[in-house]
């Protein structure tokens, strides 16, 4: 019976638009990346040391933590604890209520779409509007971003002109991207002057000077943590750094490798809520650390390095799989290889076990990462996990590898198996045969070949 | 990548190795019981060296298939056997396959990590083990092929997933055939790109992998080449099916018979 | 509840092992020498041109009319400005004389209308810069309010001649020029006009931030006739 992932699959593939748009996007995402790292040595420099500070940060993980909080704390910085999302969303309830809050504009975050912030939000009758503008176009169609960095990727021109006159009225010109751009700003800007509170996701905070650490290129994420009165930053916990001395390399590597940029138009560090005699900015910043299950992933030493990941999306970007299937197929979060490797953690091997499967091992997203996480290497390691703790594989798989390992540890036996091989009237496993011949045994060996050779040589040395 | 770096990357992984006039050879599952003519035109390779070449009988798979799909006690076992086999002697391990040189160099000693002396001994190997067109790249005798060949073949070449990136010979495989005067070399578009054999892939995600290896297939097509090569079976056995299947023929020859071919020798099935 | 929260999460998080503090690695950064200011402006000037800025260069005599020609240009009605003495100093008021100048010394909530509806600009001054990606590094204070490079659709930004400009974004961290133990608020690393490519990858100018970003370069120098055309914009 067919995973439900499998049928995603197959009607993402037919979706000849789904592809066309993607095809392209994926193509413009690895140019502009592989246009900000031409020189092949800066980058390996500049990566091993991402990998390093990355590894660091996971070593010191909870001392780390402790030292942000203080610091945010003395900061004047409210920090909460949030073990999952369901705490999450109640913690950022509670301080909306504190504030009678019923309108949040919001940056973009996945940690915000990994606890279904919006979702929450509307179930208490609070407005949660996304404002970056790939978020935005995303929510007005009732949809989920297809991509960690570029959510409305699966969308072309035409779509979204059709959006936004079926939704707000406004009647562009689809080539009119300026203009299409215009109507969002301006949509937007209302709803940044006049909203209760702003919620913001964390590039990375610094612990030791207690700083928030924001990339973006287009400004409403400053506007989400300056504009409204109260400021909600929700941060998944690994993203934590030493301190502003190993930002700009890991900017660099995010920046870089997410959209091809040596620097975003932006870069936001936050210490302070307004302060004494400062005109603006706002009265309160709460930062929220969520676990939802990473604390489990750190203790898992084979899986740890999950977490180094800094949300780039150039693995996806690289993945064959991705490009042609898109985020949506996946059904997470997370998508691509390093959704393929979090999700089955964070939300069940059992369950999400398919998603290991669609992977061909082919080392792309780990030549791509730049934190150098062995993607491939734990997407095998799951398999491993799966094989042995779950019900996903069926027994006559494991059937054929039992028949396999005894073959295979019986040279002799191997050598007729090879032999007899060529009389068995298989065409080959369904699977295989879609638009494939299944190619047929060799007449002889090169095993055979090869004791033949070895006996006439014998037969040479003994004459 | 420039061939002062080539040759400071083959001494520096084993200066003893350049030494060696004897090998190890190691055919790959899929050589023996498919391809044998590219397990023979590669022997042939490396007797055209200079080299002695031993194949021990008892060996059989390098134990990728199962270790990719989540079954490493069974990898394991394999591995333990074939560390064994080759381990009697200190010759060079030489893989006709990208992808088995790369288990057996990387994967290898962290399979038996539990064990310390197999442990011990996998490093070694892995310290010997080599791709085979990377090894024989600055050995082969160029200066006796005919700077005037009879005829030209136009080969498309399919650098797999291995060759770029966990076993890294993919510029050696170029460099060879750009050596051979009798051979037009031909890179496809997204070169890159898997093919979307990936082993069990191919069974387990038939979808996706029949997207990737049409695609790879019709690239690797546009420039209408005499042949299709690679250094791994795996992926020519990907793609030699599909291209029969649509086209009735198949067009595929692995790089040991292509090099093979250029320097006179041909074995056929 | 959030305590026992927080206990738990630490808990798992220290059973990973003990932490290995002697494994403390010193990041491996490219602090370079503070450019000289010329050096530094020439860079900084194509970094930032680069970055869709407009450059215009001037001097503490020409800054006057420099800002009187963009506002006739521009057709600016209302300018927003904060209590920094430099605006005093290069008499703002006077040579935007067409222009209404509001002073940004009361809180946000009251000037709310002007920041979002009525101000064509917003001027603020910059404390250092990044010569490599064409960067301004603003730090908004009690003298000049985070929302002035923000909100308005224009960002003027001045830069003094003794601005310090960094080669890269490792020097200006390593030099720190703020008060680390306390930090300030907020540090805008403002790179050029705000710009979004959402829209299947075209890029488009003005996504939420200003849409224009104008950098009024000053320098000690009387304007020198080497000055490269095609680098400046110049306005007569």
């Amino acid at each position: 019976m067919k995973d439900k992932f499998s049928t995603r699959i197959e009607i993402a593939l037919d979706d000849a638009q789904l592809r066309d748009n993607f095809s392209g996007a994926m193509q413009f995402l690895r140019d502009k990346r592989q246009q900000a790292l031409p020189d092949d040595s800066h980058w390996r420099k500049l990566r091993f040391e991402g990998e390093r500070i990355r590894q660091q940060v996971l070593a010191r993980l909870p001392a780390l933590l402790e030292q942000l909080e203080t610091r945010c704390t003395q900061n004047g910085i409210h920090v909460h604890w949030a073990e999952d999302a369901a705490e999450a969303n109640q913690c950022i309830l509670r301080i909306a209520r504190q504030h009678d809050a019923k309108s949040i504009v919001k940056g973009k975050s996945m940690a915000t779409e990994e606890i279904g912030l919006n979702h929450f939000m509307a179930q208490h009758d609070i407005e949660c509007l996304e404002t970056d503008m790939g978020e935005y176009i995303v929510q007005l169609a009732g949809e989920t971003p297809s991509h960690i960095i570029m959510p409305a990727i699966h969308k072309n021109k035409a779509q979204i002109s059709k959006l936004f006159r079926e939704h707000l009225g406004e009647d562009c010109d689809p080539n009119d991207v300026d203009r299409l751009i215009g109507v969002g700003r301006k949509v937007l800007r209302n709803k940044f002057k006049h909203a209760d509170m702003g919620i913001s996701g964390v590039n990375f905070a610094a612990a030791d000077s207690g700083t928030l650490c924001l990339v973006e290129n287009e400004g409403n994420g400053r506007m989400c943590t300056t504009a409204p009165p109260v400021h909600i930053a929700v941060m998944g916990l690994e993203k934590v750094i030493p301190s502003l001395n190993e930002l700009p390399t890991l900017q660099s590597l995010l920046t870089r490798s997410a959209t091809g940029q040596a620097s975003t138009t932006y870069l936001n560090l936050i210490s302070h809520p307004r302060q004494t005699g400062e005109k603006d900015g706002p009265q309160e910043i709460h930062l929220v650390l969520l676990d939802n299950g990473r604390s489990r992933i750190h203790q898992d030493a084979d899986m740890q390095s999950t977490l180094a990941c800094i949300r780039c999306g150039a693995c996806m970007n690289h993945c064959p799989v991705y490009t042609r299937i898109g985020g949506h197929a996946y059904g997470s979060t997370y998508p691509g290889p390093i959704g393929q490797v979090v999700t089955p953690q964070l939300e069940g091997l059992q369950e999400k076990a398919p998603l290991v499967s669609a992977c061909s091992l082919n080392g792309a997203c780990g030549e791509a990462c730049p934190v150098n996480i062995p993607l491939p290497d734990l997407i095998r390691r799951l398999r491993a996990r799966i094989r042995t703790n779950t019900r996903h594989i069926r027994p006559t798989e494991r059937l054929l590898w039992q028949l396999w390992r005894f073959i295979n540890m019986r040279p002799r036996l191997y050598d007729l198996t090879l032999r007899i091989s060529r009389w068995i009237p298989w065409q080959g496993p369904t699977a295989w045969r879609q638009e494939r011949h299944f190619p047929k045994p060799a007449s002889k060996s090169l095993r055979r070949y090869m004791a033949e050779k070895a006996r006439t040589q014998q037969h040479e040395e003994d004459a | 990548m420039a061939e002062q770096e080539q040759r400071t990357r083959q001494q520096a992984r084993n200066p003893a190795m350049s030494a060696s006039s004897q090998v190890y050879f190691f055919g790959t599952c899929l050589i023996d019981a498919l391809y044998p003519q590219a397990g023979l035109d590669a022997i042939a390779l490396l007797e055209l060296c200079d080299l002695k070449v031993v194949y021990p009988q008892a060996q059989t798979c390098c134990g990728q298939a199962p270790y990719n799909a989540g079954f490493s006690d069974h990898a394991a076992a394999a591995a333990a056997q074939t560390v064994t086999l080759f381990s009697e002697h200190d010759w060079p391990l030489v893989v006709p396959s990208a992808s088995c040189a790369g288990m057996i160099k990387h994967h290898y000693p962290r399979l038996l990590a539990s064990d310390p002396s197999l442990h011990q001994q996998a490093t070694q190997l892995s310290g010997r083990c080599v791709e085979l067109i990377d090894f024989i790249a600055e050995r082969l005798p160029y200066e006796r092929l005919s700077t005037n060949p009879a005829s030209n073949t136009c080969v498309s070449l399919h650098t797999s997933c291995a060759a770029l990136r966990e076993e890294p010979v993919a510029d050696s495989w170029s460099t060879v055939l750009s050596r051979l005067p009798g051979v037009t070399l031909k890179h496809p578009q997204n070169k890159q790109e898997c093919c979307g054999f990936g082993g069990t892939f191919a069974v387990k995600s038939p979808a996706l992998s029949h997207a990737l290896t049409k695609d790879k297939s019709a690239a690797l097509l546009a420039d209408h080449p005499d042949h299709i090569t690679s250094g791994d079976c795996g992926c020519l056995m990907n793609i030699g099916s599909h291209i029969k299947y649509k086209t009735g023929h198949n067009p595929c020859l692995h790089l040991a018979s292509i090099v093979a071919r250029a320097f006179g020798i041909r074995h056929e099935g | 509840m959030n305590r026992d929260s927080r206990a738990r999460i630490l808990r798992r998080l220290h059973s990973a092992g003990p932490e290995i503090s002697t494994h403390h690695h010193t990041p491996v950064t490219d602090v370079r020498p503070r450019m000289s200011a010329r050096a530094g402006q020439t860079l900084l000037r194509e970094t930032l041109i680069q970055n869709r800025a407009q450059v215009i260069d001037c001097t503490p005599t020409t800054l006057k009319d420099r800002l009187s020609s963009l506002q006739r240009e521009y057709r600016w009605q209302n300018v927003i400005v904060g209590t920094h003495p430099l605006f005093t100093e290069i008499g703002l008021e006077e040579s935007l004389s067409d222009c209404t100048v509001t002073t940004y010394q009361q809180g946000y909530e009251s000037l709310k209308d002007t920041l979002f509806d009525t101000a064509d600009a917003g001027v603020t001054t910059v404390q250092a810069a990044i010569a490599d990606t064409g960067t301004l590094v603003v730090m908004p204070n009690e003298q000049e309010p985070r929302m002035l490079s923000l909100a308005p659709p224009v960002h003027i930004a001045i830069l003094e001649p003794d601005c310090p400009i960094y080669a890269n974004f490792d020097s200006l961290v390593a030099e720190a020029p703020w008060d680390t133990a306390t930090m300030p608020s907020n540090i805008l690393l403002i790179s050029g006009p705000s710009k979004t490519a959402d829209i299947q990858q075209t890029l488009a100018y003005g996504a939420h931030g200003p849409r224009e970003l104008v950098v009024l370069m000053l320098s000690d120098e009387p304007s020198h006739p080497a000055k490269k055309a095609d680098l400046s914009v110049d306005f007569e």
